[in-house]
């Protein structure tokens, strides 16, 4: 953080360090199966938590707990519909970002698989922790 | 070809270093406590896997993981800390230094098991209770803490008042100037500047040493009496319970957890973080010992003896007998302590909030970066100052009720914290050991009967105390205590990862969400009852007192 160079001179690198954090935070709420598989839930419309609780055989506390987390990191966005409160994704490019990095992952699924180079791909297994949740 | 291995094994190392599993701990909420630690003294990157074979390397790494603490056990001795300490040795003479040694212990041993918990599973503690214990439970642990804490933070700034007004400065002008500066710490959005601010106040906070040294001097070196006759022995069974009281307090595990993880410690360097909470629990002894012995030595066979009244007058009588600059040293600890210890205790909250709503939370991020971080902060800061502002505030009432209130929630969150250090799931090949667990759980017992009494005795003054009851209580509860905390250990022999295997450092807390549930162990029954049991005693003492007050007005 403390190596940050305002002065820098255009051209070199159009992010700034704030916007740079800012994307990062972004990621981050990415960065846990069980919030993906909300999002990923989400592209297909506006759900409740109770809809989302039973289509994911998640707690309800922790669809809950991750929605907070997304909406902390503005990915999501709560509504009323009537009485229930309905959980959408916040705009249009959630929409893309999540399409985009599904469209990424299958991609290099595909090619990783043409190349046999199943070595490379363990320690990014490892990272993205267990689907199962 | 000697060489050639060696390349090929530092060619090894290398890749090791970058595809060990690192203990990155999976149940983060916020990415801001993920990567370099940057502490006051030093930086270690996150990239930095690999073993410290050096003497010199390994004291570099201590002094940029210690903080956590250092921080919570120096901010122990706070404003209620302090005036306690001096009531106990102007009152009492030496007689409760014992108490003060044992309460060290207690603190280690209970701050150890916080600092695992966050190191192990990147969560705080809030959030875990909730996870674990479900959500009722967890609610009721975090307004608890936050109900407790609200009035920890009056105190420090009476505190703050009392102290400032020692030097002739009006509470009108130390307590808001005192609020800004609080409000003021964290606000940078800098880890290593708010630790950097934390250890000057820990430093000052050694003030207590040279004010021993002049009181020491100035005092008459006669043997100190074992305690005056004319005290009542019940006073003396609140005095211990009070002692007690503010020494172990719930914001320290909730602190001490959350800060382990804002500073990005983890599973690695909880060597490291051992040893910076011995060191914390060293620098809480000495501020405590050296204020008790002080106030012991200046007020020993005078008339004084026996007769606290608060800890500005203390402050005064020590400039009468041991001269100026002991009344101004006095002064400054305990402005010192109610500074640090309302800015750990507000920070616990703050840090309780963001874990439980999801909400970004850490001292790295500025006011822009996480409003309702520093919002919450500066808000219960702002609303405690203001309240010790009104004329005619009940203060009073403040202080009673943080005791008696303090008294429901320790056992709970001790309750709590032993049982997820139990949790397999939770901690894996790090949960406690099982004399720990002896030692912990006769703790935890003893302060559970020690708590009730005073919980019981704030409520009611006038109820009968008498050693001798308080003591078979004691000594049952406490071995009860030692057979539950057998009982714990050897509950499930069957257990996955050993606790001596060798993926033990890199061991973390799988994502919270995919977790079992708690195995529904007799054990784990047990103390949830015992503990609903104790909620509902506490609740209906409260309850006949308020009828009492109000049939009584």
């Amino acid at each position: 953080m403390r190596r940050s160079r305002p002065g820098r001179p255009a051209g070199e690198s159009h992010l700034s360090e704030a916007v740079a954090e800012r994307l990062a935070d972004a990621m981050f709420a990415l960065s846990t199966p069980s919030r993906v598989l909300i999002l990923g839930c989400l592209l297909e419309g506006p759900r409740s938590v109770g809809d989302l609780t039973s289509i994911l055989g998640m707690e309800q506390s922790s669809v809950s707990h991750q929605l907070r987390v997304l909406r902390e990191h503005t990915l999501v966005r709560a509504e009323r519909v009537g009485r229930q409160r309905v959980y959408a994704l916040h705009d249009e490019h959630v929409i893309a970002l999540l399409l985009a990095g599904l469209h990424h992952v299958e991609e290099r699924g595909r090619s990783g698989a043409a190349a046999g180079d199943s070595a490379r791909s363990a320690p990014g297994d490892r990272a993205a922790g267990s689907p199962s949740g | 070809m000697n060489n050639q291995r060696g390349a090929a094994e530092r060619g090894r190392d290398v890749t090791r270093a970058w595809f060990a599993p690192s203990a990155d701990r999976r149940s983060l909420l916020d990415r801001a406590h993920r990567g370099d630690i940057v502490g006051a003294l030093g930086r270690v990157p996150a990239a930095d896997t690999g073993p410290r074979p050096s003497r010199r390397r390994r004291i570099a790494a201590l002094l940029a993981i210690m903080g956590p603490g250092v921080i919570v056990l120096a901010a122990d001795n706070d404003a209620g800390g302090i005036s306690t300490y001096a009531q106990a040795g102007q009152d009492y003479g030496l007689r409760f230094l014992w108490l003060l040694i044992v309460m060290a212990g207690v603190l280690l041993v209970n701050q150890e098991m916080a600092g695992r918990l966050g190191a192990v599973t990147g969560a705080g503690h809030a959030r875990l209770i909730y996870e674990r214990f479900g959500r009722r439970w967890g609610a009721f642990a975090l307004s608890d803490l936050l109900i407790v804490n609200f009035l920890i933070i009056v105190t420090e700034f009476i505190g703050v008042s009392l102290a400032l007004r020692y030097f002739g400065v009006s509470p009108y002008v130390s307590v808001p100037m005192a609020a800004l500066v609080l409000i003021a710490l964290p606000l940078a959005g800098r880890f290593r500047r708010w630790e950097r601010a934390m250890y000057l106040l820990v430093a000052t906070s050694f003030v207590t040493v040279p004010l021993l040294v002049l009181v020491r001097h100035s005092a008459p070196l006669t043997a100190v009496p074992a305690g005056p006759r004319h005290l009542a022995p019940e006073g003396t069974v609140l005095m211990v319970v009070a002692l007690i009281g503010t020494t172990v307090a719930p914001w320290q595990l909730f602190f001490q957890q959350s800060n382990v993880v804002d500073k990005r410690i983890t599973a690695r360097w909880l060597p490291y973080e051992r040893a910076d909470t011995v060191a914390g629990t060293l620098v809480f002894a000495l501020g405590a010992v050296a204020i008790l012995v002080a106030c012991a030595l200046a007020f020993s066979a005078t008339p004084l003896h026996g007769a606290f009244i608060d800890a500005s007058t203390v402050a005064g009588e020590l400039r009468n007998r041991a001269g100026e600059w002991a009344g101004a040293l006095f002064a400054v600890a305990l402005l010192n302590g109610s500074i640090l210890g309302a800015g750990a205790v507000t920070l616990s909250a703050s840090y309780a909030i963001g874990d439980v709503s999801g909400a970004k939370h850490s001292l790295h991020r500025t006011w822009r970066d996480a409003p309702k971080f520093h919002g919450s902060y500066a808000a219960i800061v702002a609303l405690a100052a203001t309240i010790v502002l009104i004329p005619g505030a009940p203060l009073g009432i403040v202080t009673t009720g943080v005791q008696a209130l303090a008294g429901v929630l320790l056992p709970s969150a001790l309750v709590f914290l032993l049982l997820l250090c139990n949790d397999r799931a939770v901690l894996g090949p790090w949960v406690n050991t099982r004399w720990l667990n002896v030692i912990a759980a006769t703790v935890v017992a003893v302060l559970l009967v020690l708590s009730g009494l005073l919980t019981i005795s704030t409520l009611f003054p006038r109820a009968e105390n008498d050693w001798l009851v308080t003591a078979i209580l004691v000594i049952s509860a406490g071995a009860l205590g030692g057979l539950f905390g057998l009982r714990l250990s050897s509950q499930d022999a069957a257990s996955p990862p050993g606790r001596s295997s060798p993926g033990k450092p890199a061991w973390t807390m799988p994502s919270i969400e995919t977790l079992p549930p708690p195995v529904r162990s007799l054990t784990r029954t047990i103390a949830l009852v015992i503990l609903r049991a104790y909620l509902l005693l506490a609740a209906v003492a409260v309850v006949i007192k308020i009828v009492r007050l109000i049939t009584a007005s």
